[in-house]
């Protein structure tokens, strides 16, 4: 296992080089300047041709494109980003602000979809079209139809501007500071509540949907039928022989979610004003600012590798037919 | 299939579900913000807890630090740190005298040490906020010194836009740093208000400063909420004011009594059209005229949401012009005399499809327009009018950035953008090579005068001898200057539009209705 381990992290270096150098010479291809911002009339002030030419100039961008890259890849060798030209701040700090937020968002979500995706997909699937069946079906088409940002304003209108119950943003409140520890938790779960509903409910009926299908399936497999044969009570066949065989795909299926953990939801950040690498991240590209546009893609593709690979050593676990070596193991 | 019990336990868990989640909202509504405290505002902030730094686009820097001069309510420039000044004849040497009752938040008096550190620091080759060498200073005493101007007017002792900061608790640090000094975050000012406390990733509070050279503000205090989320902050009543506010976004106030509206001209900026007359359709005078009269201005700012008294020229001018109404009055919406110079011309025929055509080509171009400040919009609306008189204009939609690099390129028919109203390049504009192919010596020696000079008298005279040309050739249209728009609750008093349309630079100057 340690063997295939290191051999795939070996092999992830050229694919990993190979993501970044077309992400390099793309996001500089592609049309916009960085220095566009100083031509912004927000700013309020007309910002000097030499100042700018002299902000190029400190950010290396001056030079040839490949002198670029050559800097950029021994910089990051040695585990630095550079300097955010918007913040003008390094961009490690900068992540480093921002990862945390989006954990908070995310595992929640993943949370929210593993315990009513799963659950519901199995009442589903075990309540074969009952009036529960239907409606779980119908509700998750028709929530997976919905695009996150309408639900995401529908909600805020509802239950932020009209009723008031939940904040229509940020991820704190104004007092937080005056809040005792259990109310610091309260008041950070309270904001959680319709961002993470909005990513979740999503997410949740795309799960649910999968996980009825594939329980389905299983239920008519052979050893399924021999376990009823045998006498098992329905819920041990049903939870110990199906679930867990159903569950096989979905474990590969969070696994590749290692990478939206830090990678975010750009727009569900921008319109809960949530702090982390989402809006960053759209806040860079909308700003041509390519130390953050770098450093989130390389942490993207990054993620995406050690994901495909987290789920291939989980197949392992819960699936004794695979094997990692090539090898079938022994039943 | 599911038993008559587990059909009822399904029914039975639904409501109690529900409830339960209700249950959960409200007590966790009780924990929520509590409400403003009295005498307290709230506003929206683009910025973090980094917001009244000085590398920061957020105005809130004035609710801290102040500037030399602001506009008073008629946009004339009145002195803050500056009690007076002198400037010699040409305008590049000033002589500055401070106001000696200012002082720092730590109770150290505000000098002229600290305007010239300030303007050390500001053009340091690691910060460039300004160009290195723009201007040189020296301290006569505490509170008078000279200044020097040696690019133009950058570094203006008559800039509100640039705030002092304390010598005396940054001279020691690194200015390669300046981006992350804690001072940013925890600041010592001169301003009507002071630093509380914040809440990371979420609000900055200020308290009204009792050592207010002006006196103690009334509003007591301001609470800066980071990351604008945009309209439903307002709605929800999260901020009471908004002071950079879409103004597409309006129609969804507009019937909400809570609120008022209010228009502030960037007067230094202007959307504007650039023609490149290299396009044999856009060569003619002529047709850049007809271009123009066909254009209905006042139009297009109503549907962009400005207000009515928003002012329409055609050519460079400065904003104390602009201000004083010293311009050439526009050319007015005429599509009719518009029609007839584009058939003057020789784009007389009308295709079946409604285009103008010379000798069988049509009188198609395309604009290129960045999304920037509803451009893009405005494009749209263009199109129409264009279209009323025969012309098809087409819309390529980039972003600002992308606008500039292709426009400089030179492959482009028209481009929209905001452009500085004055300060041009008269090489890059009107010289050999200009950019929109209109070569025009005396204009562009004209600009470069203007660019030149220090002297405002020198400026607008450069400019008034320009004027009839621009007017006459039309090698750019402009449409109206930059507008932004405030909107604030109602219950804060003393703003008004355009020289008060920002509450950050002038709250200690506003109120809040029944003293709240």
């Amino acid at each position: 296992m340690a063997r295939y381990i290191l051999k795939r992290l070996l092999q992830s270096i050229p694919l990993l080089l190979g993501i970044v150098t077309v992400t390099f010479f793309m996001i500089r291809l592609a049309p916009g300047d960085p220095m566009g911002m100083y031509l912004e009339p927000q700013r309020q002030r007309q910002v000097d041709p030499e100042v700018i030419e002299l902000i190029r100039k400190r950010y290396g961008l001056d030079q040839p494109i490949h002198v670029q890259y050559v800097r950029w890849i021994a910089n990051v060798v040695r585990g630095d980003f550079g300097e955010s030209f918007r913040h003008r701040r390094p961009v490690n700090r900068l992540l480093a602000e921002a990862i945390p937020y989006t954990l908070q968002l995310t595992v929640l979500v993943l949370l929210f979809d593993a315990l009513f995706g799963i659950a519901l997909g199995i009442i589903s699937a075990v309540k074969q079209y009952s009036a529960l069946d239907k409606t779980v079906t119908l509700s998750s088409l028709i929530i997976y139809a919905i695009p996150g940002f309408w639900l995401a304003l529908m909600l805020v209108l509802v239950f932020s501007v009209q009723v008031n119950w939940f904040p229509t943003s940020q991820t704190r409140s104004m007092d937080y500071d005056f809040l005792s520890s259990g109310g610091k938790v309260l008041d950070r779960l309270w904001h959680l509540v319709l961002p993470v509903f909005v990513m979740g409910v999503a997410s949740a009926a795309g799960t649910a949907r999968y996980m009825r299908n594939r329980l389905l399936e299983v239920l008519n497999e052979e050893y399924v039928v021999a376990a009823r044969a045998r006498g098992f009570p329905e819920r041990t066949v049903i939870v110990k022989h199906a679930v867990r065989n159903a569950l096989i795909p979905i474990v590969t299926i969070y696994g590749l979610s290692l990478p939206f953990l830090l990678g975010g939801a750009t727009i569900i950040e921008s319109i809960f004003a949530w702090p982390g690498m989402g809006r960053l991240t759209v806040e860079a590209v909308g700003g041509r600012d390519y130390p953050i546009i770098m450093a989130t893609t390389m942490m993207a593709a990054t993620l995406t590798v050690l994901g495909n690979l987290l789920a291939d050593v989980a197949l392992t676990v819960v699936d004794p037919r695979v094997s990692l070596e090539g090898k079938p193991r022994a039943p | 299939m599911r038993t008559g019990c587990q059909r009822r336990a399904v029914r039975s868990l639904t409501p109690v579900r529900f409830a339960a989640a209700l249950a959960l909202a409200g007590t966790l509504t009780a924990c929520g913000p509590r409400s403003p405290a009295a005498s307290s505002v709230t506003i929206d902030s683009g910025g973090d807890e980094r917001a009244l730094g000085l590398l920061s686009d957020d105005d809130a820097k004035f609710l801290v630090f102040l500037p030399l001069v602001t506009r008073n309510a008629q946009g004339e420039i009145e002195g803050v740190l500056a009690r007076s000044w002198e400037h010699s004849p040409d305008y590049r040497s000033w002589t500055i005298h401070l106001r000696s009752d200012v002082h720092w938040q730590d109770g150290v008096p505000v000098t002229a040490h600290d305007i010239k550190f300030t303007l050390e620091l500001l053009s340091h080759p690691d910060v460039l906020w300004m160009s290195p060498g723009a201007v040189s200073v020296t301290v006569l005493d505490d509170t008078t010194y000279t200044l020097t101007l040696h690019r133009g007017t950058e570094g203006s002792p008559l800039d509100e836009g640039t705030v002092y900061y304390p010598r005396h608790l940054l001279e020691r640090l690194d200015p390669a740093k300046l981006a992350q000094w804690e001072f940013w975050i925890h600041p010592v000012g001169n301003g009507p208000y002071r630093y509380v406390r914040h809440v990371v990733k979420t609000m900055l509070e200020l308290e009204a400063n009792p050592d207010y050279y002006r006196g103690r503000p009334r509003i007591e205090r301001v609470v800066l909420r980071f990351l604008r989320a945009g309209v439903t902050d307002l709605l929800s009543g999260d901020v009471d004011v908004h002071a950079d506010f879409n103004p597409a976004d309006l129609p969804g106030i507009a019937g909400d009594p809570r609120f008022e509206v209010y228009h502030r001209f960037a007067l230094g900026w202007v959307r504007a059209v650039v023609w490149n007359t290299r396009r044999p359709a856009l060569h003619d005078p002529k047709v850049r005229r007809a271009l123009t009269l066909a254009l209905d201005r006042r139009e297009l700012d109503r549907a962009l949401n400005s207000p009515a008294t928003t002012p329409i020229f055609d050519v460079i001018c400065s904003e104390r012009q602009l201000r004083r109404g010293e311009v050439p009055p526009p050319l007015p919406h005429d599509p009719t005399t518009a029609r007839q110079l584009l058939a003057e011309a020789g784009w007389a025929e009308v295709g079946e499809d409604g285009i103008r055509r010379r000798g069988g080509e049509a009188l198609r171009f395309v604009v290129r327009v960045s999304t920037l400040q509803g451009m893009d919009r405005t494009a749209v609306i263009m199109q129409a009018q264009l279209r009323a008189v025969g012309v098809q204009m087409d819309i390529q939609t980039l972003d600002l950035g992308a606008v500039a690099r292709r426009v400089g390129a030179g492959g482009f028919d028209a481009e929209l953008r905001p452009m500085p109203i004055h300060g041009w390049d008269g090489k890059a504009f009107f010289g050999p090579g200009a950019y929109g192919g209109y070569v025009n010596p005396r204009a562009a020696a004209l600009l470069a005068r203007a660019r030149a000079a220090v002297n405002p008298d020198e400026v607008d005279q450069a400019y008034r001898e320009l004027a009839p040309i621009l007017q006459t050739d039309l090698p750019v249209t402009f449409l109206a200057p930059m507008v932004f728009t405030t909107v604030a609750h109602r219950r804060l008093r003393g703003l008004s539009s355009p020289y008060r349309a920002d509450p950050v630079w002038h709250m200690d100057e506003l109120w809040l209705e029944n003293g709240r």
